[in-house]
């Protein structure tokens, strides 16, 4: 008898606590639930609203669904955190979110290159809402024949002369100050490559269309896709760092080698 | 006269008696000439004891080492074993002193190899894997070279084969041989002891007698004439070097104060030649521009400067607003450093970084210094706009670029 009586008790016991779980969740729920639909009959919105144009509607949405507005304001007029984006133009946002940098993961000296959180279709609506606030440039278009038949050797001296000091003479990137870094192009669409030209991401100068031209661009996106392809005659390319690596490689490994071996061979028995 | 004595069948030398060494080889006789004794029965038992009455190692020999102990009851060395430390200890001590010590004097003990028969033969085999690969690469080298294509991906493919077999060739090689000498060859090892460093004293006093000997023949002591002008020819000879130093100039005068840069002269781009003009340089870019018709090869070295264009309110230095025009400035590209010219601009620090020395210079605060070894701001260069608007210099820079040099005061 007192034994059914404990059963049953503990039994109700734990069917009370169980139910008391569940109400507060579902406190909580209806809790954000009303919040959220507070928000949105508040909520401001944004003053490009009135363009008629869907891709930009649709832009200025993923613009918040994507949280870019967190940091660069409603209506990307900028923050504490984060520059204005009036006038930055479409390539630039194609350039930032395309490769991945945008959204920013986290604030640091660079902004490494990612997997992009969007698709193409949703960064050309998103480029169209931030052209839509200023002009700035566009997306270049262009097609593989038109820099797959400009001058290579050209585009190489090119390169040399504007891009190497930071990108490296085989487009491997390099060291710049107080942690910041030039990205290796080795990933980098020919896109991705011109519009990063025109819009001088992070800390790299402009190089606009007056100063070099749009031909001289396609000059530089071949060299730097036909290095890419290009192999590497004497083997392993290192990463194509030049004599730094060489030298570790050899003197670490190599000497390394050698003496782990010297010492083997005269060691006693 | 010496062809009886050729016609005498007496050995005339210790070689000859010795025989020729491919008939040694066969026979197996020492240096000395004795036959050698049949292999085996005077083994590890009483060659090292013998062998170390003979050496005076004592003081360099380990504390661990004592006259062996165990050399009677060592187990029996395995038969090629017991003939390579005869063949070892059967050479003579030569006339340095040079002689053989058993292994135990350094405390080393024989390998598995030399003393079970199963381990000498397993090592042997290792040996002789080892030769095969190096035969096997050395055939896949000539297979490489006849099948590989030399001109595919740019001759790597052929690089590749022929340098990995014969790197395995040779590994194999070297590594078959180190192998032989640490598994089957006795460990004992060839002692020469060391002399003294310094001469007798016999020596030394002849040698002191050889120089008075040579001073009272030339007759330095006496002969004053002889003494004084070998004296003056002597001390006149390091002249012509001086004089020769002098070729080392002449000095570079003002040639290291002037660059090609002149009053209007425009900022071409140094690669497509093209001359820049207000409005072609976008906020936060770089060129880097040449005076126009530059075609004296030794004003290229100084004349590289690099136009840059800030946003507006962006420079800090009212000096450099003043000498740039409508937010561009010019500064010298060659480092004050080291000379190098140094394009590593940032556009939203405007740091502008010497890749040789990590020399920064803040190029918003008229190229001050900020890190690195460079001593000097980098000189700014004047310039305005002409009457087509484009870029031109006022004139040459007021200080001279590069490096720091002697007479720059």
């Amino acid at each position: 008898m007192t034994h059914t009586t404990q059963v049953l008790s503990t039994f109700a016991a734990r069917v009370a606590s169980r139910r008391r779980q569940l109400a507060s969740a579902a406190v909580v729920a209806i809790a954000l639930g009303v919040l959220g639909m507070l928000y949105a009959a508040l909520a401001p919105h944004g003053s490009a609203a009135s363009n008629t144009d869907p891709a930009v509607a649709e832009g200025q949405k993923l613009f918040s669904q994507l949280s870019c507005a967190s940091c660069h304001g409603l209506n990307g007029e900028g923050g504490e955190r984060a520059p204005s984006l009036i006038g930055v133009g479409a390539a630039a946002v194609d350039f930032q979110m395309g490769t991945g940098r945008m959204p920013l993961q986290a604030h640091g000296p660079e902004a490494p290159r990612k997997r992009p959180v969007a698709t193409e279709a949703e960064i050309h609506q998103v480029a169209a809402y931030v052209a839509s606030l200023g002009p700035g440039p566009a997306i270049p278009t262009f097609s593989s024949a038109d820099w797959q038949k400009a001058d290579t050797a050209y585009g190489g001296a090119l390169f040399r002369t504007n891009c190497a000091q930071c990108h490296n003479f085989a487009g491997s990137g390099g060291e710049l100050t107080y942690g910041k870094y030039a990205p290796t192009l080795s990933d980098a669409t020919p896109t991705q490559i011109y519009e990063a030209m025109i819009t001088g991401p992070e800390n790299m100068p402009v190089f606009g269309d007056q100063q070099i031209t749009p031909d001289q661009k396609l000059a530089i996106i071949n060299y730097v896709r036909t290095i890419k392809t290009q192999a590497d005659p004497g083997g392993a390319g290192l990463g194509r760092v030049g004599p730094v690596t060489e030298t570790i490689v050899g003197w670490l490994i190599g000497i390394g080698v050698l003496v782990v071996v010297t010492i083997w061979i005269g060691a006693r028995a | 006269m010496s062809d009886d004595n050729n016609r005498d069948d007496a050995p005339r030398t210790s070689h000859e008696a010795a025989g020729k060494i491919t008939e040694r080889l066969k026979s197996a006789t020492s240096s000395s000439g004795e036959p050698r004794e049949s292999g085996g029965t005077r083994s590890a038992k009483e060659i090292p004891a013998e062998s170390f009455e003979r050496s005076r190692m004592g003081a360099d020999v380990p504390p661990k080492m004592r006259t062996p102990r165990k050399v009677g009851r060592r187990k029996p060395l395995t038969p090629q074993a017991a003939d390579a430390q005869e063949a070892m200890f059967s050479r003579a001590t030569d006339s340095d002193g040079t002689h053989a010590v058993p292994a135990e004097a350094f405390g080393i003990e024989h390998d598995p190899a030399q003393v079970d028969p199963r381990e000498d033969r397993f090592a042997e085999w290792q040996v002789g894997v080892l030769f095969i690969i190096a035969a096997l690469a050395v055939v896949g080298f000539v297979v490489s070279y006849v099948l590989i294509d030399q001109y595919a991906s740019l001759g790597r493919d052929m690089n590749f084969a022929l340098g990995g077999t014969f790197t395995v060739a040779l590994l194999g090689l070297g590594g078959g041989m180190v192998l032989w000498a640490k598994k089957l060859l006795p460990h004992d090892k060839m002692v020469q002891e060391r002399h003294d460093f310094f001469s007798p004293e016999e020596e030394q006093l002849d040698t002191e007698d050889v120089f008075i000997k040579g001073f009272r023949e030339m007759g330095l002591g006496s002969r004053k004439v002889l003494r004084r002008s070998l004296l003056a020819a002597g001390a006149l000879l390091p002249l012509p070097a001086v004089l020769l130093l002098r070729d080392l100039g002449p000095l570079p005068h003002s040639s290291l104060r002037h660059t090609g840069w002149a009053k209007g002269k425009k900022l071409v781009e140094v690669e497509s030649g093209q001359p820049l003009k207000l409005g072609d340089m976008e906020i936060g870019s770089i060129a880097t521009v040449m005076p126009e018709g530059l075609d004296d090869p030794n004003e290229h070295a100084l004349a590289p400067t690099i136009l840059i264009r800030f946003g507006p309110d962006q420079i800090r230095s009212k000096k450099e607003a003043e000498w740039g025009v409508e937010d561009h400035v010019a500064y010298s590209k060659i480092c004050s450093h080291a000379g190098c010219p140094i394009s590593l601009y940032e556009q939203q620090t405007h740091h502008l970084l010497c890749p040789c020395h990590q020399s920064t210079f803040d190029m918003a605060d008229d190229a001050n210094v900020i890190f690195g070894p460079a001593a000097r701001r980098l000189p700014q260069l004047r310039i305005t706009l002409d009457a087509d608007g484009y870029f031109v210099a006022e004139g040459d820079y007021s200080q001279p670029v590069g490096p720091s040099f002697w007479e720059r005061g």
